[in-house]
This record gives C-alpha cells, structure tokens and sequence, in this order.
C-alpha cells in the first residue's frame, strides 16, 4: 500500500520535470531569431526568403511566447523537431530513431560491465581498506575517472586497431555491413548483434561483438571510478554497523557477513548513484560513438555540434533530458522496492 | 559589550569548525594520494607562471598561438617544433604550455562565477524558504534533469562558438550544485540557537547572513568548489573536441586536438602517422585533472564523517 | 564449581588519529558454571569490549594485544579463544557463546526478514540435523508418492544432494552448485527446515503470531519484539554462555521488566550461564549472583552481589554505590571526570579522583587479588601496598 502511494507520488512529480525539460529547450531555442529558426523547418537552404516567412506565419514563429510554446510542443509531440541538415536533410526524429538501436546496443553492453566491475572492485577495496590492493584499485579508479574520454578511446584505437589491427572502427566490417544492407538480411531490431542470430548468421553477431568490445571498454574506463567509490564508501559504513557485529558474533564466515549482509545493504546508494551513472553514459557515448566511428545518436549529435545544426542538437539535447528523466524515475521506484524502510515512510 | 558577547558567541561556534579544519590539513599531509595530486597541481602552476620564458609569446595576444604555415597536413615533431604541429602548423608545445593558463582560467572562472551565484541563491533560499525557494529549486530541478555536457553543447550552440560561451555554459550548468549545498548548510545553521540568539538581539538579515550564517556553512563548499576544477577542466575540453571550443588560434589543450580532428585516426597506412597532434595535450589534460581528482578523493575521504575515524 | 570462561590480562587498543586508546589494560575475570556475572560500570570505561574480546571480535581501529580467554566448550576442552583460528572461531560463536547487543534495530539487518535472520544460525550450525530431518522427510513423501514416476525421481534426485552434503561437508560441488542463482535452490528444503524451526522458536520466546513476524522486516517491530528477535538468534543453539550487553538499556521500561524475565526464565530453562553488561545497579541486584566492577578499562572489584552491596571494598565501588538514588538518603556524585584513555592516569587509573588515594597509587598499578574468600579487589588500600 505504501509503495503504490509512493510510486504514485513520484509519478505524478514527474510532469513537472517534463514541463521544466520541454521549456529549457524551448528557452534556448529564443536565443534564435524567429528567420533562424524557421530554417530549421526548410530542407537545405532556401532560396526565396519567402520560403522563410512563410514558415514564420505557419508556425507562429514570432507570436506571444505562450503561443509559441503551445504550437512548438505540439509539434515536437508529433514528433516534428526540425530537419538534421547535418545528416543529409531528414528529419531530425527519424536521425534519432536510427541512430537509437546502436547506442543502445552500446548501453546495454557496457553497464552491466561498468555496475559488475564497480561493485566488485568497491567490495575488495572497503573489504582491504588502507591495504595494497585497497589503493592500487582507487589510483586506477581515479585515473579513469580522470582520462578524457576521446583520449582514452583514441589510445585504444591506436594499441588495439592500429597496433595490433584487431579490427577497424566503424559498427561492423566492411564485408559484414554489405550483407546487413543487403535485402535478404532483414533488420528486425537494428541491433546488429541480435539481427546477427534472428538471421541465423552468427558471424554477423561476432562481428558486431568484435567492434564493440573497444567502446564499451572505454565507457566502462571512464564511469567505472563512480560506482566504485559508491560502493566502497557505502561498503565501510555498512561493515561498521551494528548488525555486521551480530552477525559475525552468529558465527557466520567473512564470506557470508560480507556478500550476504553488508553487501545488499551497500547496493542501496548504488542504486541511487545509477542515475549519475546513465548522466556519464549518455555524455560519454557522444564522445565514444564519434571516435569511433560508431554512429548512433551520440554520432550524430557531435557532427551536428560541430556544423553547428540547431535543430539536431537542440532535438538530441531533449531527448536525452527525456531519457534521462525516465532513468531518474525508475531509479526512485528500484530504490523504493529494494529498501524496504523507504515504503513505510 | 553587548559585541564582545556576541563575538565570542562567534568563536564558540567557530571553534569546532577551526578544529575540524586542523583535524583535516593534518590528514591532507598524511595521505600520499593528495600529496601527489597537491604535486602535479604544484607543477601545472609553475608552468603556467613561466609561460612567458618557456614558450615566449608572438602575438600580442599570448594566447593567440604563433603558426607556421598554413599547410592543413600536421608536423611530426623536430628540433623547431619539439611537440610537432596541428593541421594549420600551430606549434603544439606553445599551445600545451599557454593551454595550461587556459586551464586554470576556465576552472578558477566557471567555479568562481558558480560559486558566487550558489552562495548568493543558495543562502536567500535557505534563510528566506517559501516562494523563492520553492522556484529556485524548481530550476535547479531542470538543469539537473539534463547531463552537464549536453546542456552546454545545446548552449553554446545556442550562444555561439567562442570561449566566452564555453565558459557561460559552464556556469550555467554548474551553479545549482552548489545552491543545494549553500542552502542545505543553511538550512542546518539556521536552526542553530546562537542565529536565534542573533535574531532575538534584533541582528539585520544581511548580517546574520553574512557574519553568522555562512562563515558556517561555506566550509565544505569551498572545498568541493575548489576539487570540481577538474571536473570541469575535462568537460571544457571534450567541448572543444566537439568543434565547440575558444576557435583555432586559441592556445588551449581541447582546441589543439580539435584543430587536428581530420588526422587524429592517421593514415590508412600508419594509424599512429599524427599520435603527436592529440596524445601530447591529451595528455596535459589528463595530468592536470587527475590532480584535482587526485585531491579530490583524498577530501573526500577525509571529510566523509561515516568513515573519517580509522 | 567449574569456570566457564576465564579472561586473563586482556588488553585492547584502538589505534586512532588522535592517539591509542588504551581501552583495556589486563582485564581479568571469571564466569562460572551456572551463575550471571554481572559487569558493572560507567559508559566508555570498557564492558562492551570485554564482551566481544571473548569472542574475539574487537571492531578495527581496535586490536587484541595480549592476554588469553580461556573457554571450556561444551565436549569439556578448554580452548584460548584468542589464538584459535577463524573457523574455530566461527563455530563456537553463535553455537558455544553467543551475544545480544544494547540497540535491537541496529542488531538486526534493515533487508533480511526476522525468520531469515534466525533461520541462519540454525544453517550455519545445525546443517546436519536439518538435513537429517529434510532426507527423514523425502523418505516419507517417497513412500506417500508410489506410482508418480516423475516425482519420485525428482525426490531421489534430491535426496541424493542432501546425502552427499551430509557425507561431506563442503564439497566443491556444493560450493559452486551455492554460486549458481537457480540450481541453489535446492537448498529450499534445508531453508524452509530451518524457518520452521526459527518459527517454534519465536513461539517459545513468546512472540505472537511467529509465523507473521518470521516474514516482517525489523523496521515493522517494536523495539521490544525486535529485543526478542535478538534473543531468539542467541539462543537459537542452546549456547553454554550468553553475554548480554546492556539488553535493556534502549527499550522502554516497561518492555525492559518483561525481557529481563524473559532472560531470567531462559537462562533457567536451557541451563545457560549469563554475563550480564549494565551501567545499573538496580538491574544487577535483580538479576545477578556475583559482580564485577569496571573503571577506566580495569576489573577493579569482584564479589558476591549481596556482598558487593553490603561491604563493598573498593573506593570506587563505594562511591558507585553511594551515588545510587535512594529515598532518605544523600544522594553523591563522584568528583572528577571520566579518565581520556589516550593519555589514562599513571599507577591506578582512579587516583585523581579517589578520596583515599596514597602516594603509591600514582606510581604502581594495584593488582586483583583476592582480599577475602571470593572476593577480589585492586586497591593498594588492601594489598599491604599503601605504606
Ligand atoms: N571505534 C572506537 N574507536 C576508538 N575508541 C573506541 C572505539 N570503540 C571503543 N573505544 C574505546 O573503548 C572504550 C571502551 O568502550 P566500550 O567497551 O564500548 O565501553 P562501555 O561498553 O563500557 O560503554 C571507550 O572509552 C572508547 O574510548
Ligand atoms: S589504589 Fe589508591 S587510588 Fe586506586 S582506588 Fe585504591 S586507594 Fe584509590
Ligand atoms: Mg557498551
């Protein structure tokens, strides 16, 4: 009873946020002259300003602010965001849409590496807090918190593609992007390691694995540090509790104190701390994807940056505000169901 | 006499903050992970003061770096240029040593400017509550709900290409952090008896703001401030990766790997053909903020009062 | 009259940032068969931590460093707690001695139910017997289930686990079969075994409706049944000695008259010897049959309770006893502060704030010594010491 209330009220607070994250962009979109703006609406450039103003008028470009804001979210609610002059004239949302499965794919790869890797190494380090091995995993922590992450993934590049010519950049090889194109290969998800065995060509998945081992490498490098101090701190607090006490005094051995009881008591600040987490993700996978040539929305928003294409970053700036809300979400009610306390209040 | 009381009211209250403040300085010595990070910062600063020998300016702008050339196709290194070229012959050394001035400019500017506005909003907000407080946080909500990179990458397209919107953008991305702490502290403060004692003395809100207030609740938000220069170091550098930086001529470690971005994979033949154009100021990036971080975590550690006592 | 445990000049140090604490300095001590010490002091002057020495488990900064507890477990050997290894350890901790702690709700783990909590000593200490009973089990459902092909076999199938674990106790099979998520629940039998145990046993401590409580979490009991909880976990193996510290401390007190006769009555029926921790007087005079007195992380008085409140012997004792409330009587604090145990006092650790102090109590440290038939004091007023 008291989780639904909870679930509830957190649902209900997450309208407030979404009317805050829609009028953010919708404010930065001003800094552009109602001229600026109707070209986001135009394929290529116009070449009659009257193109432009008709655009104005039929989008109320330059009516009352309040007006504007209704015809703008009803529009970006159909899903019109403008045309990605940077990725050759479609629809921003349909960049989008294409390039969500690779990032996803790239996503889905590296947390559970980046959550497995931290709590364990935030376990060993709290566990041998002061101890060699207590230090040696903070410094290498601190250093991949510290690495830029195009840095990183250049130096991988270079040692494992270039060095040791593993594979090139890009999602697939050559070879295997011919026959995922081709038309008898049908892309059921987009997602190339799972398209691979729908298709029941195997070697397509490896492929896909082989190329996207690097970038969930360096995602992992870069965020890894977050949840191990998160886990190592929470860790010494639970260790010097009370319970902890009571439970070695029952005889149980280090091994079942510490995985059993201190540990699913240190997850709960991991769970909070997994919203900063999908943050990092989001922010690194713009970097990962360009580096490396894997073009996923990531991709597609740095080379829109960088030839300076409003409507592609403004319309990926939200939907990453979007996504990024819903995580926060779901990590409040994962939070409410693993604590038990947290229902009663 | 009625001041005397109140100062020493003052001093009682501070007492605890100043033996906290010993307690922790002494750790600071003692943790050979901040000693290394307090070193590497060291050498950063001494860097960027002699700049002017180490690399002695063209321009008149020293932070226009001098080129030599105009060929797009970078210089490997070689007794003139000891760290090579960028696409365009900048010299990479030049750039990586006023860079470091850059560095330290854009994380003393973006923390100081966020700073000043947490304090300003984040105390009116804590001591007034109500309203302003309930719009204030309503705000912090928003930019929170967006990933600080992104935020600044939509904002500087939005303000245009130039160091002055990096640096804006910055800002704006970073002050709600420390509006919550300032107004948490106050908040915790503001229930202190000696700020009851200050009001029922009939003390101005102002100075009880600024005399009794926040010399309390700045502490720990000072030296958060200082440990996210790095933080935002690294952000204003993948900026600048992502062609949102200071502009081409500007010495500053994010721009010079920018300005090479079309050579940075090599050549077909030799991927490693250009390393020099981003693993040198890559690599000035990554030392300078791995001593903030290094420092970082040493505070951390040492100011987290669940573990403080070993 | 057999001694259960005997501490021998036990001393434990914390070492932290400001300085070592010289928390105890050659405590001595003995608990006999039968009987509840109680162990009688101001906060912070050292019971807790002679508690846990006994079982080893002073929390880091702390360290053991010296002495020897000597305990004579249940087959009659005498064992040092202090130099056995950690698997000896753990299987006289929570089955031979086990402890309740002052803060029931920070005894007991936020995330696991109650059942789970108790269910656990009886699977880390009594695996063979539930497993006895769960095989005992399937060898009656084996002879309900004849003709269901399927359901015999999957019997068999588990009947076969659980008599290799019987055979052997930690075999590798078992210990990666523990590591894998679904196939782990075969321990379903062994678990559900033991709650109901755990279940029996709540009932026995009088909780009601045990079957509930077994699945609440501690945040949904009282401070009272939360207590109860504890006490069922230390009792779950009939343990020879029980160190209570301070159990009542933190409750109400009306729930406190109620728990301290819950111990009372526990301890008469499993036959359990009691070291009682308190920083009351009152509740030792109830509960207990001799005392020991604490100051400053020293044993500085032992005796029988009706003794120890009739004669008491040492300045310290005297001065506790005169600093209790009592109706018509003046009520004394004792002067002085609480010793710092970074830098304690030199000789006896009381003299700054003894009335009787002689010149030698700065310099020499008294040792227990029995001054009359079973009773023990540190004061160099008795050891012929003083002049
Ligand atoms: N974690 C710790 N760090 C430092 N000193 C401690 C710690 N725990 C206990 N001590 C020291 O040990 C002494 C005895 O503590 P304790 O046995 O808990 O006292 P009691 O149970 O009699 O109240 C205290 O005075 C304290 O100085
Ligand atoms: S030894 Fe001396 S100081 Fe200590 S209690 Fe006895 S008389 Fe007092
Ligand atoms: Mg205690």
């Amino acid at each position: 009873m008291g989780m639904k209330a909870y679930i509830v009220r957190r649902v209900l607070l997450f309208i407030p946020t979404l009317l805050g994250v829609t009028l953010l962009i919708f404010a930065i979109l001003q800094f552009f002259t109602p001229e600026e703006r109707a070209s986001a609406y135009i394929r290529g450039t116009p070449k009659n300003p009257d193109v432009i103003y008709r655009v104005i008028e039929k989008y109320h470009l330059d009516a009352p602010l309040h007006i504007q804001y209704y015809f703008w979210i009803t529009r970006v609610l159909s899903g019109d965001l403008g045309i990605a002059k940077s990725a050759g004239n479609i629809p921003v949302s349909v960049a989008l849409l294409k390039g969500i499965p690779a990032t996803f794919e790239l996503v889905i790869f590296s947390i559970p590496s980046i959550i497995f890797l931290g709590i364990y190494l935030g376990i060993k380090s709290a566990v041998n807090r002061d101890k060699a091995s207590d230090h040696i995993i903070r410094i290498f922590s601190i250093i991949g918190w510290s690495l830029p992450t195009f840095w990183s993934a250049l130096i991988l590049i270079s040692i494992f593609y270039g060095g040791l010519g593993w594979v090139s950049a890009g999602r697939l090889s050559n070879e295997a992007y011919g026959v995922v194109t081709s038309p008898n290969f049908i892309r059921y998800t987009r997602i190339n390691t799972i398209d691979g065995i729908l298709n029941g060509q195997l070697w397509i998945t490896i492929d896909a694995l082989k190329h996207i081992v690097l970038p969930v490498i360096n995602l992992t490098i870069i965020s890894v540090a977050l949840i191990v101090r998160v886990m190592r701190s929470s860790m010494l607090e639970e260790l010097s509790k009370g319970y902890i006490l009571t439970a070695k005094a029952k005889g149980l051995s280090n091994d079942v104190v510490i995985n059993k009881h201190a540990k699913r008591n240190a997850l709960i600040p991991v769970v909070t701390i997994s919203g900063v987490l999908t943050a990092g993700l989001l922010t690194g996978v713009v970097i990962t994807e360009t580096v490396f040539n894997y073009k996923g929305i990531g991709y597609f928003a740095a080379h829109a940056a960088l030839q300076m294409d409003i409507p592609s970053v403004l319309g990926f700036a939200l939907f990453v505000g979007l996504v990024y809300s819903v995580a926060n979400l779901i990590v409040d009610i994962t939070y409410a169901y693993i604590d038990p306390r947290i229902r009663v209040e | 006499m009625k001041s005397n009381s109140r100062w020493s009211e003052l001093k009682k209250s501070m007492s605890p903050t100043i033996a906290e403040l010993k307690f922790t300085v002494k750790r600071i010595r003692e943790s050979p992970l901040s000693i290394m990070g307090m070193a590497i910062i060291m050498f950063f600063a001494a860097i960027a003061i002699l700049a002017p020998i180490l690399a002695p300016p063209v321009n008149e702008n020293p932070y226009i770096m001098p080129h030599d050339g105009w060929k797009r196709v970078p210089k490997p290194p070689s007794p003139k240029h000891i760290f090579g070229t960028t696409s365009g012959q900048y010299d990479v050394f030049y750039g990586c040593i006023w860079g470091t001035r850059t560095a330290f400019y854009v994380g003393f500017e973006v923390v100081g400017i966020s700073l000043l506005i947490g304090i300003v909003i984040g105390s009116l907000s804590g001591y007034y509550g109500g309203i302003v407080d309930e719009i204030m946080m309503r705000f912090t909500d928003i930019i929170y709900a967006f990933p600080g990179l992104i935020l600044a990458m939509a904002l500087v397209v939005a303000f245009g290409r130039s160091l002055e919107s990096v640096l804006l953008a910055l800002v704006l991305v970073s002050w709600p952090t420390y509006t919550r702490v300032i107004r948490g502290e106050v908040l915790k403060v503001k229930q202190t008896d000696y700020v009851e004692v200050a009001k029922a003395i009939g003390c101005s809100d102002f100075r009880i703001i600024t005399r009794h207030i926040l010399p309390n609740a700045i502490y720990p938000v000072l030296i958060m401030a200082s440990l996210n220069i790095g933080s935002v170091v690294l952000t204003a550098a993948a900026l600048s990766f992502l062609g949102l930086g200071a502009g081409e001529s500007f010495a500053d470690w994010g721009q010079l790997i920018s300005n090479s971005r079309d050579y940075i994979m090599g050549t077909a033949a030799n991927p490693l053909a250009y390393w020099h154009t981003w693993l040198i100021p890559g690599l000035f990036i990554f030392m300078f903020v791995l001593g903030w971080n290094l420092l970082g975590d040493a505070f951390r550690d040492i100011l987290d009062p669940t573990i403080r006592r070993r | 009259m057999s001694q259960i445990v005997r501490l021998k000049d036990i001393v434990v140090r914390f070492y932290t940032y400001e300085g070592v604490v010289k928390a105890l300095e050659k405590v001595n001590l003995f608990v006999k068969k039968g009987e509840t010490l109680g162990l009688v002091g101001e906060t912070g002057c050292g019971k807790t931590m002679t508690g846990l020495s006994i079982f080893n488990l002073i929390p880091s900064p702390g360290r053991i460093e010296g002495g020897e507890v000597l305990f004579r477990t249940k087959e009659g050997r005498i064992k040092n707690l202090l130099s056995l290894d950690e698997a000896g350890l753990q299987r006289i901790r929570g089955a031979e001695i086990s402890m309740i702690f002052q803060e029931p709700s920070a005894s007991l783990n936020p995330v696991y139910t109650i059942g789970d909590q108790v269910s656990e000593v009886f699977l880390t200490h009594r695996e063979k017997a539930l497993l006895k009973n769960t095989i005992k089990k399937i060898d009656e459902e084996l002879q309900e289930s004849k003709g269901e092909l399927l359901k015999r076999f999957i019997l068999r199938f588990e009947k076969n686990i659980y008599e290799r674990i019987m055979r052997n106790k930690d075999p590798l099979l078992i210990r990666i079969l523990n590591k894998i998520p679904l196939i782990r629940r075969y321990r379903r039998r062994l678990e559900a075994e033991a709650k109901k145990q755990a279940i029996s046993l709540l009932r026995d401590l009088g909780i009601p409706d045990p079957e509930r409580v077994a699945d609440m979490y501690p945040y949904e009991l009282s401070g009272g049944m939360q207590q109860r909880a504890v006490i069922a976990m230390a009792l779950a193996c009939n343990p020879v000695l029980l160190v209570a510290d301070e159990p009542t401390t933190s409750l109400d007190v009306t729930i406190q008259a109620r728990i301290l006769e819950l111990i009372r009555e526990l301890k008469r029926r499993f036959d359990t010897t009691v070291l009682f921790i308190t920083h009351d007087l009152g509740v030792i005079a109830e509960m207990c049959d001799r005392v020991a007195v604490m100051y400053a992380g020293n044993v500085v008085e032992i005796a029988d309770v009706k003794e120890i409140f009739r004669n008491p012997l040492h300045p310290y004792t005297k001065a506790l006893m005169e600093s209790i409330p009592q109706p018509g009587k003046e009520y004394k604090t004792i002067r002085g502060v609480v010793p710092n145990l970074i830098n304690p006092p030199s000789g006896c650790r009381f003299h700054p704030r003894c009335p009787q102090a002689v010149e030698i109590c700065a310099e020499k440290r008294p040792e227990l010594l029995e001054i009359r038939k079973d009773h023990f004091v540190a004061c160099h007023l008795y050891d012929g010491e003083e002049r």
